[in-house]
């Protein structure tokens, strides 16, 4: 067939196109056929330049222009009125595969603006006021504006369906689309116009009519848009080549040629070409995108399914449809044999049937008899069972409707209350709600004649067998004939004496369904319901006796089990009957065990005997029992037990046993013994403290006194009477009045408490001891007054002791920074006073009688300066120069100055420790500290004496410190001075330290020696202790702090070096060491020294030397000769003689001694060898 | 009827496709937890269909996605560093990437170079041989030092006759406009732009037919792990193709911002282009000896000489074509 179509289209072809051949030619005329997508009239012009253009380039040829909506164009070319067409790429598409097509000769440029453009595309649009149209989804339902959604509308519409479909939406159905026809302008104007929502254009419209003014693109919102970056307008789809220039197949190919070479040579932006918006042509683009959006919408040409003949399919699939066939008749044959079976079946049946209906209709009488029987059976297997009335009730009423067929059955229960009502307790079936509003009473009048009324009354069934007509039922007809009530029976139900207590009525769907058979049976049902209520409610009252009794016994026994006292019962020989779990804990005994005689067996064997004595005595005199014993328990545990038991005696007064009770005393018994303790161990702590305590009765004075109080005080316990007074009485007359007004203030406050007082206490000796009281009310009466009052007294002699040193610490201290600052100031004054009189001196002769005050001044302040360089040693202010220092041997070096500073009165002895350990100290401190000691050892021993020095390791420990405050524990060195002097009183003692504080006559001391001792002392870490007492002597234990450090300096540091010299030095000494080592310092620094150990041989060297001798340096003090009279002697021998002395004393005690000349050279011993070589040189070089 | 027709077969079909959809979502489950495949690409008109792919959703990011670059250097950095697994190279540049030992395999050619690569000069220059003397802006790299060795075989001048200057390609037409060189050795979509300034064209890859190419080369030990992502990214390139080459005025018109080209020079761009297709791929990828391999033997010689390959590269795993689409991808 489509064969034969196909080859008649092509011949019909051949002979319209030789017809169209025959008609175009003669004329020369040749018709270009446009697409008109707007108005005809105004297209005309525009495109009438391309038509002249054609005619001519074509010589011979007129071109004519037509414009042509879509059907006019189909109509044209299926009449061959067209030789060349002009039109939208779909169409072209179109008619290629209508018209068959030969030529597409070239591609249309179009130009915006200035903007040459090959492609379209499509626009969909709403107004910019439908907000609630913002995609593509929103379109659906709306009504949409295009130019024609029939005809091939390439820009506006089908492009845009494209869309929606690729957007997963389905095309607008017909009913949603409105065709306004060309141009396009008029969807634009029905969107505006609100006849449409959605309008579909080509591109370019919108914006061609805003450049005409004739529409505001602002009111337009364009949708999906594309981002097409360079493209003048606004879009909505994908964009698909420009409009198709199209031969005619029967257009010559030569002039189709010419015409293209026209087309493609004609030159761009031809100003006639603008107007119809062409730019020019290019060759022909690919259509292929068009095509395939075409086919994908099934837009025309593709929108026709191919058809197919029975004789195609045939062809194409011979063997499956035979074997379909063959199958088919299969299934038919099988079906037509499945009817004829089924009809045979289906006359059996209905004879089966007949037969059926008839054994249906004489088994229904007996069925429904069955059916009741069985109703009554299984009630009466629910009237065995059953254990609550309710619960038989609801079961009857139940299987009455379930099993017997009626539709309701209900009991009720006549009430004794005013209006006799029936109270309906339960129902079965159907009949909902009923008796909620049947109202039936059992009175004799109204409600109470109807049937179940009747039926209490008489005691008899009354059978109503229609509801329609019986008239007893009036009130209930219409309720019971709507729930399909027809008859009923009410059976009335009789207790144990026939009385009549309530009521069985069963409804039936049917009338007449109750004949005497069944009511009998009936009857009996409710008979039997009526014994089985009955018999339930029997049951139930003597359940709840039975149970009464139990929970009588129950809290009984519970009673006795949770009892926490041991309860017994015994027979009247005492045999235990009853023990209660409480007995048996107390006891640890099993009940079994300890029942009869068995309880004796927990009692303490010690008494055992005296308890069954008692208890047998008991039984025998039928009298109560009250014992006191113990248990022992089986794991060994101790029960005081206190038992009580009385005699029970029977109606005859007869005694039948007793009852008793066990009460378990252990915790009574610990308590006291833990009492007991606690009085032994507070009397125990009493005696143990260090607090005296006591116990005043406020009322009677008597007071208790603890045995510490005694011996704080020096007496034994009890020695002195315990009474207030006794305290009055030691006490410190001047402390007493404080510390009874304080207890007096304490007794006033509402609490009592906070009693403190110290005050001193004479102890048996006659010293004075300081007590710190304290104490609290401990009890008051009933008014409030204080009945006791209680409290300690402590010994506090020690601290006061402490505080003591504490406050003369720290007088010292302050005095210290008074005089120390006072001395600097006082001796830089000194300085301009001293050195202002040398000046003035200076100025006036010697012989002025000014001089001689000046030189007062001058030795006054010399005096005066000594007095403040003394002040600032005691103010630990001198200047120092520790450094490692062996106490020893400075001792032994000051020995012999000392002896001779004491006189020969007294006698030193000096005990030096052994292996003593260094100090850090300036040496030349410890000389003075020994010199002041010494002096004022001195003067205390006016008479002689003995002056003692000892040296010794000593370790200080806390408790010391604690008790001295100066003293911190460490290892020190002790240095002991001891006099046999006349001794100090305490007063002098507290004192002794003070600077100017002095016990000499006026003129005598200072009063600064002790305070340097004390300053040089702190001021190297140590500290120093006075004990004295008067005429026993003094002893001062003075302590340095052991040097550990032993990379500490031994020596000063660094000093500058001798001055070195040359000569011959002749040096005399009587101490072999200093000899020695002054001859070395003297060699070292470059002299030659000749050694002379005493005054003799230094004379009898000087007559034997025959070298010249620079210098004599010579100690003053020596035996048998001092340093003058050997000096003397020499220079008789070697006049002018140059001469330095040395000594350990000043050279003003020299020149008192009278062993100094006038104008001598004099050097302090100890030598220092800078010292020395200076002054050597000095000499020397003088 | 007609009409009724085809709908009820299209929504059976449909209905059919996502049952079968239903059917496979364990599989792309699994496929999604895998992490996307990262291809590293610079702006090349024949690398712009993979990312139209993407604009117009062909491409599913949870399957591909772009890091994009300024150089076929620094995408072949970000495959260096690991950052990468797939990235748009130039044939050379894969060559060098080999060298460096990153294992990597041609899955498609984008596009053979017709002319795309150019040499261009300035007024006064007219032939090759006129280049003696002057100053010659190259980029450093393998594709500006071939052009260069091709450029002096056909001319017959020796290098030390030309000022050879370094200068990386995106500062071309700056440099041009500071008058910087005479001629230059460059490439689309710069050669378009330096033409419009004022250069014309004295050499291109016209007279080197075939040799230029630029590849998608992907780790070659992700080929696996990656399958199911390359494929997925191919279907959507060659739809892309497709259109381009289908419907090139839509297809400007969306590729005009992201190569920032009018539309119209766009397509001129293209022009020195030729884009295989599906077909002319597998030629390039498939058999014993695919073309792609004569053509990295060529560049791998210049590349020797000009010390831009220290060894020499056996090829082995250079091409595969078992990710092409099986059949035409239609847009």
């Amino acid at each position: 067939m489509i064969r034969i179509r196909s080859t008649a289209a092509a011949l019909l072809f051949l002979v319209l196109a030789g017809i169209a051949e025959a008609s175009a030619a003669p004329a020369n005329e040749l018709t270009l056929g446009v697409l008109a997508i707007r108005e005809k009239s105004g297209l005309q012009q525009p495109w009438q330049p391309l038509a002249d253009l054609l005619t001519e380039k074509l010589p011979g040829y007129a071109v004519r222009l037509t414009l042509l909506d879509h059907q006019e164009m189909i109509t044209a070319l299926q009449r061959h009125e067209l030789d060349f067409v002009l039109t939208n790429p779909s169409q072209y598409i179109f008619f290629r595969e209508r018209f068959g097509f030969a030529g597409l000769l070239a591609s249309v440029i179009t130009v915006a603006g200035d903007q040459r453009l090959r492609s379209f595309g499509g626009v969909i649009f709403t107004r910019a006021d439908r907000t609630d149209i913002k995609s593509l989804a929103d379109i659906s339902g709306k009504k949409i504006a295009c130019v024609n959604s029939r005809t091939s509308a390439f820009g506006g519409y089908q492009m845009q369906l494209l869309e929606l479909r690729h957007a997963g939406l389905q095309p607008p159905p017909r009913e949603l689309l409105l065709d306004t026809g060309t141009p396009h302008d008029r969807v634009i104007q029905a969107v505006l116009d609100r006849r449409a929502e959605v309008g579909f254009v080509r591109t370019g419209i919108i914006e061609q009519m805003a450049r005409e003014g004739k529409v505001d693109p602002k009111r337009l919102k364009v949708l999906n848009r594309q981002e097409l970056i360079g493209y003048p307008y606004l879009c909505s789809t994908r964009l698909y080549p420009e409009w198709a220039f199209i031969a005619l197949p029967h257009v010559d190919d030569r002039l189709a040629a010419k015409v293209a070479a026209i087309l493609l040579g004609m030159e761009h932006g031809l100003p006639r070409m603008r107007a119809a918006g062409i730019y020019g042509f290019t060759p022909p683009a690919d259509y292929e995108p068009v095509e395939r959006l075409l086919r994908e919408l099934r837009q025309p040409p593709y929108d026709v399914v191919p058809s197919f003949t029975l004789a195609d399919i045939w062809t194409r699939f011979p063997w499956w449809l035979a074997g379909i066939g063959a199958a088919a008749l299969v299934i038919l044959l099988l079906a037509l044999q499945l009817l004829f079976t089924n009809r045979r079946l289906r006359g059996a049946k209905e004879e089966l049937a007949g037969r059926l209906e008839e054994l249906t209709r004489s088994e229904d009488a007996l069925r429904r008899l069955n059916r009741e029987l069985r109703a009554i059976s299984d009630c009466n297997q629910v009237l065995v069972r059953a254990q609550d009335e309710q619960t038989l009730l609801d079961e009857v009423c139940r299987i009455i409707c379930a099993e017997a067929g009626y539709r309701m059955a209900w009991v009720g229960y006549a009430e004794h209350d005013e209006s006799r009502s029936v109270r309906p307790v339960a129902s079965g079936g159907g009949g909902n709600g009923y008796l909620a509003t049947a109202a039936i009473t059992w009175g004799e009048s109204g409600r109470g004649l109807g049937p179940t009324g009747t039926a209490i009354r008489t005691g008899e069934s009354v059978c109503v067998q229609d509801f329609i007509s019986d008239p007893r039922v009036g009130p209930w007809r219409e309720d019971a004939l709507q729930r399909g009530f027809r008859a009923s029976v009410s059976l009335p139900l009789k207790g144990e004496e026939q009385q009549v207590f309530g009521v069985l009525v069963i409804y039936s769907p049917e009338p007449n369904s109750f004949n005497p058979e069944e009511v009998r049976l009936l009857e009996e049902l409710a008979g039997d319901l009526a014994f089985g209520i009955t018999t339930l409610r029997l049951r139930t009252s003597r359940r709840q006796a039975d149970a009464d009794l139990q929970a009588s016994e129950e809290r009984f026994r519970k009673l006795s089990e949770s009892s926490p006292i041991g309860i017994y019962e015994t027979d009247a020989a005492g045999r235990a009957l009853y023990l209660n779990d409480k007995w048996c804990e107390m006891a640890g005994l099993p009940r079994e065990e300890a029942l009869g005689t068995g309880w004796a067996k927990a009692l303490h064997p010690e008494d055992r005997e005296r308890v069954l004595t008692e208890w047998g005595g008991c039984v025998e005199r039928r009298s109560a029992f009250a014992s006191e014993f113990r248990f022992v328990t089986p794991g060994g545990e101790l029960r005081y037990i206190l038992s009580h038991g009385v005699p029970v005696r029977s109606a005859q007064g007869e005694v039948v046993g007793y009852v008793g009770a066990n009460e378990d005393i252990t915790e009574l018994r610990r308590s006291e013994e833990a009492l007991r303790s606690s009085e032994r161990r507070l009397s125990l702590a009493f005696s143990a403290t260090a607090d005296a305590i006591w116990e005043w009765n406020v009322r009677t004075g008597e007071t208790y006194y603890s045995p510490r109080w005694y011996q704080m005080l020096g007496y034994d316990p009890g020695e002195l009477p315990m009474k207030f007074d006794t305290w009055k009485s030691l006490c410190q007359p001047d402390d007493l009045d404080v510390a009874v007004e304080k207890l007096a203030a304490t007794l006033a406050t509402p609490d009592g408490t906070g009693y403190h007082a110290e005050f001193r206490m004479r102890h048996k000796s006659g010293a004075w001891l300081w007590i710190m009281g304290r104490g609290n009310v401990v009890e008051r009466d009933e008014n409030g007054q204080p009945l006791t009052v209680s409290g300690t007294n402590t010994d506090i002699t020690e601290r006061k002791n402490l505080e003591a040193q504490l406050h003369q610490s720290q007088k010292m201290e302050s005095i210290g920074r008074l005089a120390g600052g006072v001395a600097h100031d006082f001796n830089n004054m000194l300085t301009v006073i001293a050195g202002s009189a040398e000046i003035a001196k200076l100025k006036v002769s010697p012989t002025d009688p000014v001089w001689e005050n000046l030189d007062q001044i001058t030795k006054a302040a010399e005096r005066s300066s000594q007095i403040t360089r003394q002040l600032l040693a005691f103010s630990r202010k001198q200047a120092i120069a520790p450094k490692r220092t062996d106490i020893n041997s400075l001792i032994k070096d000051s020995e012999k100055n000392l002896g001779r500073l004491i006189g020969e009165d007294v006698k030193l002895t000096f005990k030096p420790g052994h292996d003593l350990w260094p100090v850090l100290i300036d040496p030349s401190q410890v000389d003075q500290v020994l010199m002041n000691l010494s002096v004022n050892a001195r003067d205390a021993m006016p008479n002689g004496g003995s002056l003692t020095i000892e040296t010794g390791n000593v370790a200080i420990n806390e408790g010391y410190s604690q008790q001295h405050l100066d003293a911190r524990p460490g290892e020190y060195v002790q240095l002991i001075v001891s006099d046999t002097g006349c001794g100090m009183d305490r007063e002098t003692r507290e004192h002794i330290f003070e600077p100017f504080f002095t016990t000499k006559a006026t003129g005598h001391g200072t009063g600064l020696g002790l305070a340097t001792v004390y300053g040089a002392v702190t001021q190297n870490g140590g500290f120093i202790n006075c004990y004295s007492e008067i005429g026993r002597g003094t002893v001062f234990r003075i302590y340095f702090p052991r040097l550990v450090d032993e990379a500490a300096p031994r020596e000063e540091v660094p000093q500058p070096a001798p001055v070195s010299g040359t000569g011959t030095i002749l040096l005399v000494e009587d101490e072999e060491a200093l000899l020695q080592m002054a001859a070395q310092m003297l060699e070292q620094i470059g002299y030659t020294v000749i050694q002379a150990q005493s005054p003799q041989v230094a004379i009898t060297l000087v007559q034997q030397e025959e070298r010249p001798i620079d210098l004599v340096l010579t100690d003053v003090v020596m035996p048998a000769m001092n340093g003058k009279e050997m000096v003397d002697r020499i220079r008789e021998l070697r006049p002018g003689i140059r001469v330095l002395f040395m000594s350990g004393y000043t050279s003003d005690i020299l020149a008192q001694r009278g062993i100094s000349e006038e104008g001598a050279q004099f050097i302090q011993k100890p030598l220092g060898m800078q010292q020395l070589s200076e002054k050597v040189k000095a000499m020397l070089t003088a | 009827m007609s009409g009724n027709g085809p709908s009820t077969c299209c929504s059976r079909r449909n209905f059919l496709t996502g049952l079968g959809t239903l059917l496979l979502l364990p599989l792309f489950a699994g496929c999604s937890r895998r992490s996307p495949l990262r291809v590293a690409a610079h702006l090349w008109p024949g690398y712009e269909p993979l990312f139209l792919a993407q604009r117009e959703g062909w491409l599913s990011r949870a399957d591909v996605v772009f890091l994009e670059t300024a150089s076929a250097t620094m995408s072949l950095e970000e495959l260096k560093e690991g950052r990468a697994d797939a990235a748009c190279l130039t044939l050379d540049e894969m060559l060098r990437g080999r060298g460096y030992g990153i294992p990597l395999t041609a899955v498609t050619v984008f596009d053979v170079s017709a002319g795309a690569d150019a040499v261009l000069a300035g007024p006064g220059i007219g032939e090759l041989k006129d280049l003696a003397g002057r100053r010659v802006a190259v980029e450093e790299g393998a594709l500006g030092a071939y052009v260069l060795a091709m450029l002096l075989q056909q001319s017959g001048l020796r290098r030390e006759q030309l000022r050879v200057i370094s200068c990386p390609g995106d500062t071309h037409r700056d440099a041009w406009q500071r008058h910087e060189f005479d001629a230059v050795i460059t490439y689309e979509p710069t050669a378009t732009l330096l033409e419009n300034a004022g250069m014309h064209r004295i050499f291109d890859s016209r007279r080197l037919p075939g040799a230029i190419v630029d590849v998608l080369a992907v780790r070659s030990n992700l080929l696996h792990s990656q399958a199911a992502a390359i494929k997925h990214l191919l279907v959507g390139y060659f739809r892309a193709q497709s259109h381009l080459k289908h419907n090139p005025q839509d297809a400007a018109y969306r590729m005009a911002g992201h190569l920032k080209l009018p539309a119209e020079e766009l397509l001129a761009s293209f022009k020195g282009l030729e884009l295989p297709g599906l077909q002319a791929n597998r030629l390039y990828l498939s058999g014993k000896e695919p073309l792609l391999a004569a053509s990295a033997r060529s560049m791998m010689k210049v590349m020797l000489a000009a010390g831009l390959l220290k060894v020499v590269d056996p090829l082995q795993q250079l091409a595969s074509s078992a990710f092409l689409p099986s059949e035409e991808v239609w847009p």
